[in-house]
C-alpha cells in the first residue's frame, strides 16, 4: 500500500538559517507516527512544508500521493490539522468557531462535533477569547478532527490539556487508528507519544536521525544494570565485557551500562557469590535524553 | 558575570531593594524604549506642519499691508466661518505665530493626542492581553508601581515631542518670520509645546483611565470620540450654537485663550488640564492595582447577530470580523459630517448675508468652482479634507485587521482546510473591502442626514461621500499587495506611511511652494470636489486601479511566499 506521507529530501533554509536538512521518512496508511525532538529541531518546519504553509527549498513532500505544494487544496480536504501555535477568532464563541470550520472543511457530522465537545469537557456558548489556554486547545481541537479526516497532523495537540482532556485525547487517538485513518503527531510528552504511536521519528538540528518502531527504540537502549556481591569485586573484571560501557564500583556493588545481550554480564557475576541483580528497562524518556545528550556530546566534538 | 550573593539579613534586604531598583527602571526604560521610534515620527510630522504652515505664511505675507489685509480678511468673516477654517478665537493674526496657531495649533494637538491616546490605552491594556503584564509583575515590583513607571516614560516620550514642537516654533519664528512680531520667544515657544504635551496627556488619560475596565480598544475609542468630540464641538461652537455649552466643558474649551505662539499665553488655563489629568491618570494607575490583571467589563446580552458574523464562508468572515471597527469609523465620521452638514447651511446662510465680496473672491481663487454659500460647497472646503485623512487611517486598521488572520497564526488554521492561499487572499480583501462600503455608507448617511437636517440638498454630500471610500479602498489594496508579497507584518505601517505621505505631500507641497508635480503626487488631489459633484476621473480610476491591482498582486505574491507568523 503506497505510505500517506511520504518526503524526500526535504530541506528548508530561512535564509541563513536552518530549517531542516534532507528529511526523508514514509508514514504508511493507518499508522501512528510520532515526530520528536527539542525545540528549534524543526518539527513545526516539517509540518508546515507538508501543509504548503511554507515551501521546501530543496525535496518533495506527497501525502496521499499527492505533491504537497500543487496538490494542497486536494490533500486539506482529507487532513484535519492543529498547529502548534495558533490563534482564532477572538469575538466568536466556541460553537461559532467549529461552525465556521466546518463550512470551510465541509461534510462535517453535526453529533459527532457534540459529541467531541462533550467528551473534551468543553463549553461552547463561550466567547473564544474568554477560554482557558486549554479550552482554546480543545476547540482547535475539535476543529481539526470533527469532519473526520484521513489524516490527522498534529503539533503539540495535548499542550495545555488537563490530565483528563489528554486522557480523552489519547482515547480519540485510539479510536482514529482503529477506524484506519492516519496521524502524525508532534509531541514533547513522551508518555502520549509510548502509548499512542506506532513508530518513532526523531529529529535533531534540523536532521532526521532515527525512524523506528517505539519498541525497538526502547531495545537499542542501554540497561542499567545494579549487581550486589557478598564480597569485593573488581571493575575491571567488567569493563572488557561486548556491551557494557561504564563501570562504576563502589565496595561490593557494581554499577553497569549494559547495550545489547544480557549473557556475558550474567556468566560474568555467577563466578562470584551474588546477592542481587536488577537490571532496570530504559524507559523512552531515558532513550530519548540519552540519545539527546550523546549527539550535544558529538556535535560539541566535532565544533 | 554572577550577583554577588547576600549573606546576612541586612545584606538580603539591600539585595532584595537593588534587584526592586533595577526592574523599576528596567521597565521605564523598556518603555521609553519601546515608543523610541514612534515619538521620533509623531515629532517629525508635527514639526513639518508647523514649518510648513509658518512657511507657507510667511513666503506669502511678507509686508506689514499684506498682513492687515489679510487679518481683516479673516477678522471680518463671520464668526461661524472663523471657527470652521481654524481656531474660533483666534489673536494676532498679523503675526506669523498667530496665524500658526489660528490655522494648525489644534492639528499639531490633535495628532499628538491621538499618538497619547494609542500609547496609554496600550501600555497596561495591551500588555496583559498579550501576557506579558503577567510577567512582569510577577517580579519583585508592584503593579502600582509598573503603571506609574509606565506613565512616567510616556510623559517623558510626550516632553520630548513637546519639545521638539517648541523648538520648531522657536526656529520658524527665525527661518521665516519677517516682520516685527514674527519672532516667537523662547518662552512661547516653551508655552506651545507644554500646551501640546498638557493637551495631548489629558487625551490620553481618558484612555489610561478607561483600560483597566474596558481594555485597549474600547479605551481608546471612547478617549478617541472624547478627543475628537471636544475639538468639533469648540471648533464649531461658533458655527452651531447648540454646541457652544458642550465645547466650553472641554480641555479645548478651557485652554482656548492660551495662544502662546500668537504671543497670548494663559498659563493659568493649564492648571485644570494638568488637574483633570493627574485625576485620570492616578485613577488608571489604581484601577490597574486593584483589579483583576487583563479582566474587562463584558456585556454578556450584548452580542454582535449572528448574521453579521459572516461564518458562512471566508469572504462574509472577513467582512463580519472587520465589520464593528468599519461601523465603529463609520459612525464617527457619519457624526462629524452630520455636524458639519448641519453647521454648514447655518455658515453658508450666514456667509451669504455677511461676508464681504473681497472674503468671497479669497475662497473662489482659492476652491475655484465651489461655491461657499452652499452646503456642499462649504462640505467640500470644511469636511473632505479631514474626512480623507481620517479615512485612510480607517482603512489602516482595516488593513491591521486583515493581517492579524497571517500575524496571529490564524492563516496556518484556516489554510489546513480546504481554502487555498489565493481564495483567502482574494475573499479576505474582498470582505476588508466590503467592511470599507460599510464604513463609507454609514459616514454618507450622517453627512446627508446633517445637510438634510439643515434644509440643503442631502443627496449630492450622499455621491460625494463615495471619495472617502474610493479612498479607503485604494490603501486597502496598497495593503494587501504589501501583505501578500511582503507579508502581512509589513501591511498595516506601509499603508500608514502611505497615508501619511499623502497627508504631507498635501500640506507641504503648497505650504512650502514646491513644484506643482509634487503636490499632485498626493492621490487625494486627484479625487475632485466631489461634495460639489465634480469627479475628477483620473483619481477614480487610480483608486480602483490600486485596489483591483493590490489585490491580484497580492494574490501573485502569496502564491509564492512562506507563510509567516
Amino acid at each position: 500500500m503506497a505510505p500517506v506521507i511520504q518526503t524526500l529530501g526535504l530541506t528548508k533554509h530561512y535564509g541563513g538559517h536552518r530549517g531542516i536538512e534532507q528529511v526523508e521518512f514514509e508514514v504508511a496508511a493507518g499508522e501512528v507516527f510520532g515526530f520528536l525532538g527539542p525545540n528549534g529541531a524543526g518539527k513545526t518546519t516539517t509540518i508546515r512544508i507538508l501543509l504548503d504553509t511554507v515551501r521546501a527549498t530543496a525535496g518533495t513532500a506527497r501525502i496521499f500521493g499527492l505533491d504537497s505544494r500543487s496538490d494542497s487544496v486536494a490533500i486539506h480536504r482529507r487532513v484535519g490539522y492543529l498547529p502548534g501555535e495558533f490563534s482564532l477568532y477572538d469575538r466568536l464563541t466556541g460553537r461559532e468557531t467549529v461552525d465556521y470550520f466546518s463550512k470551510l472543511h465541509g461534510g462535517v457530522d453535526r453529533a459527532y462535533q457534540a459529541q467531541l465537545a462533550e467528551r473534551l469537557d468543553v463549553d461552547l456558548s463561550r466567547r473564544y477569547r474568554d477560554y482557558s489556554r486549554g479550552n482554546k486547545q480543545k476547540v482547535a481541537l475539535i476543529t481539526a478532527l470533527q469532519h473526520r479526516p484521513d489524516l490527522l497532523v498534529l503539533d503539540e495537540p495535548s499542550s495545555g490539556l488537563d490530565p483528563l482532556g489528554q486522557q480523552t485525547f489519547l482515547a480519540l487517538l485510539r479510536e482514529a487508528r482503529e477506524d484506519g485513518r492516519t496521524v502524525f503527531l508532534s509531541s514533547h510528552v513522551l508518555d502520549e507519544v509510548r502509548r499512542s504511536c506506532d513508530r518513532v521519528g526523531i529529529i535533531r538540528e534540523g536532521r532526521l536521525e532515527t525512524v523506528a518502531p517505539v519498541d525497538q527504540l526502547r531495545d537499542m537502549a542501554h540497561h542499567e544494570v545494579e549487581l550486589r556481591f557478598a564480597g569485593a569485586v573488581t571493575a575491571a573484571e567488567f569493563e572488557s565485557l561486548p556491551g557494557v560501557s561504564i563501570v562504576t564500583a563502589t565496595d561490593h556493588e557494581l554499577h553497569l551500562t549494559v547495550t545489547g545481550e544480557m549473557d556475558p554480564v550474567v556468566r560474568a557475576a555467577a563466578r562470584h557469590h551474588l546477592i542481587d541483580f536488577i537490571s532496570r528497562e530504559p524507559s523512552l524518556e531515558e532513550f530519548f535524553l540519552a540519545h539527546y545528550r550523546a549527539g550535544t556530546a558529538a556535535a560539541d566534538d566535532r565544533g | 558575570m554572577s550577583r554577588r550573593q547576600p549573606r546576612s539579613r541586612l545584606d538580603q534586604r539591600r539585595y532584595r531593594h537593588s534587584l526592586s531598583r533595577s526592574l523599576v527602571t528596567a521597565v521605564y526604560r523598556r518603555t521609553l524604549r519601546d515608543s523610541r521610534n514612534a515619538v521620533v515620527v509623531v515629532g517629525g510630522v508635527l514639526a513639518l506642519m508647523l514649518i510648513a504652515a509658518a512657511g507657507a505664511y510667511g513666503r506669502s505675507y511678507t509686508t506689514p499691508a499684506s498682513r492687515v489685509s489679510f487679518a481683516n480678511l479673516l477678522t471680518s468673516m463671520p464668526a461661524a466661518l472663523r471657527g470652521v477654517t481654524g481656531d474660533p478665537h483666534p489673536a494676532n493674526l498679523t503675526t506669523l505665530g498667530g496665524m500658526v496657531s489660528f490655522k494648525d495649533a489644534t492639528w499639531v494637538c490633535g495628532i499628538a493626542a491621538l499618538w497619547s491616546i494609542v500609547a496609554l490605552s496600550a501600555s497596561i491594556a495591551g500588555e496583559a492581553r498579550r501576557g506579558r503584564l503577567e510577567l512582569v509583575i510577577a517580579t519583585p515590583v508592584s503593579r502600582r508601581r509598573v503603571a506609574v513607571e509606565k506613565v512616567a516614560a510616556h510623559v517623558t516620550g510626550m516632553a520630548i515631542i513637546a519639545a521638539i514642537c517648541a523648538a520648531t516654533a522657536w526656529l520658524f519664528g527665525i527661518a521665516f518670520g519677517s516682520l516685527p512680531g514674527d519672532a516667537v520667544t523662547v518662552g512661547n515657544a516653551i508655552g506651545f509645546g507644554l500646551w501640546v504635551m498638557l493637551m495631548a496627556l489629558a487625551s490620553g488619560s481618558v484612555a489610561f483611565a478607561l483600560a483597566p475596565l474596558v481594555g485597549r480598544a474600547g479605551a481608546a475609542g471612547i478617549a478617541t470620540a472624547v478627543t475628537v468630540g471636544g475639538a468639533l464641538a469648540y471648533g464649531y461652537e461658533t458655527a452651531a450654537p447648540w454646541l457652544r455649552g458642550l465645547g466650553q466643558v472641554t480641555w479645548f474649551g478651557w485652554t482656548g485663550h492660551d495662544q502662546p505662539l500668537a504671543g497670548q499665553p494663559d498659563w493659568m488655563t493649564l492648571i485644570p488640564v494638568v488637574a483633570i489629568t493627574t485625576v485620570l491618570l492616578g485613577t488608571g494607575v489604581e484601577l490597574t492595582a486593584r483589579r483583576d490583571v487583563g479582566a474587562t467589563i463584558s456585556i454578556p446580552w450584548l452580542r454582535w447577530p449572528r448574521v453579521l458574523l459572516g461564518l458562512g464562508g471566508p469572504l462574509r468572515r472577513a467582512a463580519g470580523d472587520r465589520l464593528p471597527i468599519a461601523l465603529a469609523w463609520g459612525l464617527g465620521l457619519g457624526v462629524y459630517g452630520f455636524v458639519i452638514g448641519d453647521a454648514a447651511s447655518a455658515v453658508a446662510a450666514s456667509i451669504k448675508k455677511e461676508a464681504p465680496t473681497s472674503t468671497l473672491s479669497v475662497y473662489h481663487t482659492l476652491f475655484p468652482g465651489v461655491d461657499i454659500g452652499t452646503t456642499a460647497g462649504l462640505l467640500q472646503i470644511a469636511f473632505v479634507a479631514i474626512g480623507l485623512v481620517l479615512a485612510g487611517v480607517a482603512a489602516v486598521t482595516l488593513v491591521s485587521g486583515w493581517a492579524a488572520d497571517e500575524a496571529n497564526g490564524r492563516l496556518d488554521v484556516l489554510l489546513g482546510t480546504r481554502l487555498s492561499r489565493e481564495r483567502w487572499l482574494i475573499t479576505s480583501a474582498l470582505g476588508t473591502m466590503a467592511a470599507v462600503v460599510a464604513m463609507t455608507v454609514v459616514t454618507a448617511l450622517g453627512i446627508a442626514l446633517g445637510a438634510l437636517a439643515a434644509g440643503s440638498d442631502g443627496l449630492t454630500p450622499l455621491l460625494g461621500s463615495a471619495a472617502l471610500g474610493l479612498y479607503a479602498i485604494a490603501v486597502v489594496g496598497v495593503g494587501v499587495a504589501v501583505g501578500g508579497w511582503i507579508g502581512a507584518r509589513a501591511a498595516a505601517p506601509v499603508c500608514g506611511a502611505a497615508v501619511g505621505a499623502t497627508f504631507l505631500l498635501s500640506l507641504l507641497a503648497p505650504g512650502l511652494h514646491l513644484p506643482g508635480w509634487v503636490g499632485q503626487l498626493a492621490l487625494t488631489s486627484h479625487l475632485g470636489q466631489p461634495m460639489v459633484g465634480q469627479w475628477d476621473g483620473v483619481g477614480v480610476i487610480a483608486c480602483l486601479g490600486l485596489a483591483g491591482g493590490g489585490v491580484a498582486l497580492g494574490t501573485w505574491g502569496m502564491r509564492r511566499r512562506d507563510v509567516g507568523r
